[in-house]
Formats: C-alpha cells, structure tokens, sequence
C-alpha cells in the first residue's frame, strides 16, 4: 500500500475540526493585534529651531535649547560671514510633553528621520529644479544618567540630498510656499539611548556657487525652516510582537521536528515535495525566532537587517514552495521530483530576491556606520536601486504569471482525471477519490484566500489612511487596526505553514509498510485497468485509496 | 501692510485704555496681539490683567503664561493674513492708527466679524501646534492610546499623537470662554456669543480638515508594508484663502426664540439653505458700508486710503474712494533692483527711484 499524507486519511469530520480549530487561532491572532496593541509606529514632528554659533561649529560645542541664542526670523537675519555656519538647526528628540521628559526606549526597535524642508518662493533666491542640498549634521545623545546637556557624539555626517520641490503658477509670488517632497535624513537600527540631539547646518561656498551655481545649497531657494519627523515602532507594539513570535517559536519548533521525524521514518526517500516544505517549515521557524529580545537590553543595531534577511529568506522559500507545490501536482509531467526541472522559474526568484538582497545590503547595511547613509542620494547608488527594484519586480511578475500558469494546469488535469475516472467506478469509490480531490482543492483554496486576505489587508490599510484625510481620524476603525494586520498576517503565515507541515507529512497509518520507490509506485499504477497515466505523489497517492 | 506691522510694536497701550474701552468689547483681539509685547518688554502690569481679558481668559492666561507668545503671534499672523486677503477692498481688516488697536472691530455682527473671528481662532490653533513641535511648550499633550494599567509610560507604548488637536482644544478653551461668561460689566448678547462661537469653531474646523497626511514607508528594503503617516498643517495663507471663499458665502443666520441660531433664507438665490455645515461662517447683520469713519459701527472709512485709477474692481477709486473722488500725488520710490543672489538671508541690491502717480481717496 503506498504511503499517504496525512490529509489524505483523515476523515471528514476530523479536517473539519481542524479547520475550524484554526479558524479560531487567525481570529484570535488578529484580536490581539486589533484589542492589545497600539498601532505599529508612530511618530514625533519637530520644528528645528534656528540658533545662532559664533564659533561656526569649529569649537565642537552642541547647540541645544539651553545655549541657544535663537533666531527668530531667518530672512531678517544678517550673519557676520557667508558660509552661514553661524546658523545652526538645532532639535533635541524627544519632546518634553505634559510637563515630562519622555525618553526613548530600546522597545522602540528602530528610529528614523525624515526631513521636510520649507521653501519660501522668492524672486531674489531661486529655487532651480533639483538642487543639492548639503547638510552638515552632528547627532549626539545623552544617557539617563549624565547632567542635563552633557552631549556624546554618535555620529557626524555630510549628507547630500535632491531636492524636489514644486509651486502651482498662481503661489509663484513673494511668500508663496513650494510644496518640496521629504528628505530621508537618517535611519537606527535601534534605539539604544534615551535622548538625542540634533545639529545641522547648511553652509554655503560663495565662490563655488559663482563658479558653478550647481554646486550644493546654491539654489535651494529661500529656505525658512526645517522639519523633522521622528518615525519609531510603538513599544507596546513590540511588546506583543516579541511575545507572539516568542509563543509561536517552540510550536513550529516541535511540530518541524515531528514532520522531520516522519519523513526520517519513511523507507524511501523524502519527496521534492516533502523537502520543500520541511524547508519551509524551518525558515518559518528562522523568521519566528525572538532575536529581537537580545535588542532591548543591548546595543544592538544590525537587527534591522536581520529581520529583512529573514523576511526575505522566508518569502524565497515561500515562493519557491509554491512553484514546486503545483509543479509536483502536474500529473502528465514525467520529470518531476527532480529540483533541477524547476531551475528555469526558480531563476527568477533567485535574481528577484537577490537583487533586493543587494538593495538592502546596501541600504541597510551601510547605515550600521553611517546612520545618514541613503543609497537614494547619490545618482549613481539610486541608479543601482532602481534597477534592483526592477529586475526583482520583472522577476516577480513573470514568476507569478508562470505560477498561475502552472495552477491552471494543475487544475484542468485534476478535472479531467475526475471526469475520466469518475463514473467508470463503484459508487462507494467515487465517493472517496472525490474527497481526496476536494481536500486538494481545499488547500489550494488555502492558499488563494491567504494570498486574497494579504490583498484585502493592503486595500484597508490604504483605505484607513483615506480615512486620514478626515476630521476624526484617530477614532476610524481601521486606521486604529493595523496592527491587527500585522498579527493576523502572521497569524495566517504561522498556520498556513504549520497546516502544511501536518497535512503533508507521510501518514502514520501507511507508511511503516511503504517500501516501494516512486517507480514501483508508477508500476503498481500501470497494472491497475482504470489508470491509463503514469502518476505518483500526491496525486498518485490522492487517488490511491480507491484501489483499496 | 507690512510696515505698520512694525509700528504697532511700539504702541503704548495705557495712553488710549480710556478712549478705548467703549471698543473693547469687540476688540479684545487686539489685546491677545500685543500680549508678546507685554511679555517680552519691563512691563510692571502682571500680563494677564490686560484689559479686554475676561475673567475665565485671564485665569487661563495665568495658568499657561507660557502659551502667551504664541496666542500674541497667532493672533498678529492671522491679522496679518486677513489683511492681506483684503487688500484693496474697503474693509481691509485694519484698524484706525490712533486708536492703538491691532486688529479689526466689529461693533456688528457682519459678515467681516465673522471672517475675522474665524480666522484669528485658526491662527492662534495654528501657531500654539507649531510651538508643539518647536517644543517651546512643555504641555502639549501626548495620545490617548489605551494601554494595559500595569504600563508606566504610556508614550513608549504608543507614542505622541497629532498637535493640532492640542492648539485646537487649547483655542477652543481660550478664546470661546469668554462668550459663556456672563460678564457683568458687558451686555450679554446671547446670539453674537453664539455666533463668535460659531465662526471661531468654523477657522479651527477649517484648519484642521486642510490638513494633508504625508506618509513614509519603512518595511522590508522601504517597501510599504509598515507606513506612517502623518498630518501637516496647511499654511495661515491657505486658510486665508479658503475662509476667504468662505466669506463670500457666508450665511445669514438669526436668533429665535428658543435662543438657537437659525438659518435665514437667502433673499438673493431662490434655494433655501436648510442647513450650514460647521465650518461655514455666518452672520447677523449687513456689513455697513465701510465708506466713513464711524465710530458707532467701528467703521473706518476708507479716507486717505490709496486706490488705482481706471480700476473697475473693490480696489479702483471709483468704488473705494465711495464717489468722493481722489487726489493725485507724485511719489518718489525707492525700490531696489539689480538684485544679486547670496543664499537665504543675504542679497546685494542697488537702489533705484521710480517717480509714479499715487492716488489718494478724499
């Protein structure tokens, strides 16, 4: 007797209370998100305030709130000298709120700045289409202990960015504002301090800027006034985040070493399909894994690319799953069980997922120096992350098409297997095959409807941000629950996985007796009157308990 | 306009507190203007006993000295804005030299009170939610988000919300005080309270609904699966200009008996409008004209005032000048030209004489 998945011998009813059991574990997923958490990130605006440095910054002093000597108008400013230097944007981060120094706090995961910068429209100082602003930014922090404005350098950077910024005709006089787009400015991979203080200055070189008006800050207008925006991860959150995958890693943990057992146990040897999946299975368990716990007692900047790392390998594997899951199922192909046969479309996911490997190794993993570092900003860096996102966007789309390819296929065979066979046998067998065959689809309608809940989960979420644009934006349901998204995404990823582990593996019912290799499998098929086809596998085996 | 900005700086306000008080009542803007002044100068006058305060606004002023400056410059950008709007047109939102006064007052409830009221209460919302986040002021307020009890801190659990709803809550609280009291001293008009209330509600609204979200992606290699977003505020010169278009369709509104305001049909278009959405403005009575100098309806007239010749809009002399026609100067402008460009804050100019006609009102 050849040894079945478990999906295949289960009963009825029994797949019914596991679905439904599952049902229950999504919902609940997406409670904890929707009741426990706050929403996933949130963020603090800071008008940077203008001060004024004699020293043009030679003498290493911070400027902060305490020794500010503030500018209040720029325009009506008159510096002594024209490198403006003299000038300094200054913010400390956090704000001081209801009469309380807030802090921040390594739950906050990961701080980034974004940077707008306002532009008055002005016939004396032009704004020329994408000039390059300089910035010359010092970033410091504070930890808890030390005096009120005892300043520790984490990093000085010269940062150069585009500037984009439009006008309609009828703002284009005195005082009109240029709508500019925002500015990356920097990105933590964790936030190990409480405090931080910001530095920028602009300065300007008057002889390159006669020499060569496209030099830096020689055409960016009349600028009045910088703001920063600070983008963090909700602590309570990462709370729940940590505590889901903390829970989550001990049961993909045992349920892979059970699957592993199981196909360890089998006589023959595992199947693409079975190695496919404990492949999945163990990259799930990669990604649940709580590394992030390390983060919040010790400096710990490099998980953010971590986490991308893992995200991207679990999405590989994902899809390269799903490749080989519908390829197997192809029942008239005779060169399955064979990873080289999948080499053409697993190219494709290759060159896509290796190209945003680059990106973000790139990105992510220069900013481990320089947290001021944007691939975006030189022409030559945002070339190379075009072309990345490209090839791996291509690469996505002509995979997706071959994957939907393939499930058509898979499809049309599976009914026209069932309209060959069906009616030529007894009652009580067809009766069987068409259970064996509706619980196939039923995972296939698995995976549609995940694919179909992630869809749906990008339109509300696009959908509540709409739903900013109103007056009582915090009280809308959706714009409150996306973390409830995230949760329940990974709630769905978490099941899914876990189902396929369960369903799939080799049955416990068959396979200490299953000795025979895919061929004899073939074989036994052949004699069998009512099979015309070569099959194995899934198939193979789906259609297998009707020749009991 | 931007010149007598300055000047109003350097007007002492004891000198004209008796000539005044009749205006007060309506004018207590002008008060809250020159609050930065009173801050920032030796003034031996404790600031929130500044006449024109009412009792609930100075106790709030007391205890929020600190939010004082941002009222004041709230406040002088929104006159500044109104002026602006109006430039030309008969009414143009300034107040008499003399009088001390910075902003506009309204004896009656016109249509140019309302524009007034809505727009100073937005300029005052505006300028307390930038100080938010200048972080000059140590109380604006973080998010309500619900959090579990046994949370300390309830900021690294779900962060700091939006500011404006801080400046609005504190506009609100400061400015539409003063129409609930029931002030001994003046006489209570229930249906101009209600309807200050009104127009002070309709800038704040407005204010708040132009705001525009800007969002940042920041998930895997900057894809969008994570995003915030957040709310920026639109410009005192956007709001001019959508009260602007407000004001032109103000609407006529009227007490009734049960002391509710109630719209009034519209005698010049045939639909009746049975509803006014929140941020409409509305008014009680017609705008005088605006022509002379009348200190019973705290009009200024337009006397002195200068106007373009040929012109057929509100700002040719035909109109503006009310028929009493206009005299002629020649004026002697220095302006500057050649301009050459040094970054933000410094141009090398030459001065050039343009000798033009001005015309003057009668």
């Amino acid at each position: 007797m050849a040894g079945g998945a478990v999906i295949e011998n289960l009963s009825n009813r029994k797949l019914f209370v596991i679905f439904a059991g599952l049902l229950v574990i999504q919902i609940m997923f997406f409670l904890i998100g929707a009741w426990y958490s706050p929403s996933p990130s949130s963020y603090m605006e800071f008008e940077m305030i203008t001060c004024r440095d004699e020293t043009k910054g030679l003498s290493g002093k911070w400027i902060h709130r305490d020794n500010c000597q503030q500018i209040g108008e720029l325009s009506e400013f008159t510096p002594s000298s024209f490198d403006l230097r003299e000038i300094v944007f200054v913010a400390k981060m956090p704000h001081i709120r209801d009469g309380i120094e807030l802090e921040y706090s390594p739950w906050f995961q990961f701080l980034l700045g974004v940077l707008h910068v306002d532009v008055e429209y002005s016939t004396h100082f032009k704004y020329v289409a994408n000039a390059q602003l300089e910035l010359e930014v010092r970033m410091g922090y504070r930890e808890k202990k030390s005096a009120k404005n005892d300043w520790k350098e984490l990093t000085t950077s010269n940062v150069t960015r585009t500037l984009y910024c439009s006008i309609p005709e009828d703002e284009k006089k005195d005082g009109g504002t240029y709508d500019c787009e925002m500015l990356d400015l920097f990105e933590l991979g964790s936030s190990s301090y409480p405090f931080y203080l910001i530095n920028i200055r602009i300065p300007i070189d008057q002889q390159a800027c006669q020499y060569d008006p496209r030099s830096p800050n020689c055409q960016i207008g009349k600028l009045t006034g910088l703001r920063l925006i600070e983008i963090h991860q909700n602590g309570g959150f990462t709370l729940v985040w940590l505590w889901t995958k903390t829970f989550m890693t001990p049961v993909v943990a045992a349920c892979l070493w059970w699957y592993y057992n199981r196909i360890n146990q089998l006589a023959r040897n595992p199947l693409l399909l079975e190695r496919a999946i404990l492949y999945l299975g163990l990259s799930l368990a990669i990604l649940d894994f709580p590394i992030e716990w390390i983060s919040l007692t010790t400096h710990f900047p490099i998980l953010l690319l971590v986490s991308d790392l893992r995200q991207g390998l679990f999405y590989t594997v994902l899809f390269s799953f799903w490749l080989i899951f519908a390829g197997e199922h192809l029942i008239d192909d005779t060169t399955r069980n064979n990873i080289n046969s999948y080499r053409f479309n697993l190219f494709f996911i290759i060159t896509g997922s290796s190209a945003l490997l680059v990106y973000d190794l790139v990105e992510r993993g220069v900013q481990l120096y320089d947290p001021f570092y944007s691939v975006w900003s030189s022409p030559t860096g945002s070339q190379i992350a075009y072309c990345a996102i490209f090839i791996s966007a291509i690469s996505t789309v002509i995979y997706f098409g071959f994957l939907l390819f393939k499930i058509v296929r898979v499809w049309n065979t599976i009914k026209n297997k069932r309209s060959a066979q069906l009616y030529q046998t007894s009652e009580n067998r067809r009766l069987k095959v068409e259970g064996v065959i509706y619980r196939f689809k039923f995972l296939m309608l698995f995976t549609l409807l995940c694919a179909a809940f992630t869809i749906i989960a990008y339109f509300m979420k696009q959908y509540g941000e709409a739903q900013l644009h109103g007056d009582e934006a915090r009280d809308g349901f959706l714009t409150g629950s996306t973390s409830a998204f995230f949760t329940g995404a990974f709630g769905m990823c978490n099941i899914y996985v876990l189902l396929l582990l369960a369903m799939y593996a080799p049955s416990h019912k068959h396979y200490r007796g299953a000795t025979q290799l895919i061929d004899e499998n073939d074989d036994e098929i052949i004699d069998d009157p009512s099979n015309q086809h070569t099959e194995s596998n899934a198939m193979t085996t789906f259609l297998k308990p009707s020749t009991d | 306009m931007i010149p007598r900005r300055t000047n109003w700086i350097f007007i002492v306000f004891c000198l004209h507190l008796i000539q005044v008080q009749s205006l007060l009542d309506a004018s207590w803007w002008s008060t809250v203007a020159q609050l930065s002044t009173a801050l920032a100068g030796h003034n031996v006058k404790p600031v929130c006993e500044l006449p024109g305060l009412s009792p609930g606004q100075a106790q709030v002023c007391e205890l929020f000295k600190d939010h004082m400056p941002a009222v004041s410059i709230g406040a002088q950008n929104a006159i500044q804005e109104c002026q602006r709007q109006f430039t030309g047109h008969r009414w143009n939102c300034s107040t008499h030299y003399s009088t001390g006064m910075l902003g506009p007052i309204h004896k009656m409830a016109t249509r140019e009170a309302a524009f007034t009221y809505a727009i100073l209460s937005a300029g005052v919302t505006h300028e307390i939610g930038r100080r938010c986040k200048q972080g000059l002021l140590t109380s604006c307020g973080c998010s309500d988000e619900i959090k579990p009890k046994n949370v300390p801190n309830d900021w690294s659990w779900g962060g700091c919300g939006d500011n404006v709803e801080y400046g609005y809550k504190f506009s609100r609280d400061f400015i539409d005080i003063r129409e609930k009291e029931h002030d001994p001293k003046r006489n209570h008009d229930n249906g101009r309270s209600l309807m200050n209330r009104r127009n002070n509600e309709a800038g704040r609204k407005i204010l708040k609904r132009h705001r525009k979200p800007k969002c940042k992606c920041h998930g895997v290699s900057g894809a969008c699966n994570m995003k915030t977003c957040w709310m920026q505020l639109p410009s005192m010169e956007q709001v001019g200009k959508i009260l602007r278009n407000k004001y032109d369709k103000a609407i006529r509104v009227q007490i009734n008996d049960r002391g509710n305001l109630q719209l009034l049909a519209d005698e010049t278009s045939r639909e009746r409008k049975t509803r006014a959405l929140p941020t409409d403005l509305v008014f009680m009575d017609d705008s005088p004209d605006y022509c002379r100098f009348d200190r019973h309806s705290g009009t200024l007239g337009t006397e002195g005032r200068v106007c373009k010749r040929g012109s057929t809009g509100a700002e040719g002399c035909d109109s503006l000048c009310c028929g009493r026609g206009y005299n002629t100067y020649t004026q002697e402008i220095k302006s500057k030209c050649n301009c050459k460009f040094e970054w933000c804050c410094k141009v090398v100019c030459q001065t050039c004489n343009n000798v033009t006609q001005v015309d003057i009102c009668k």
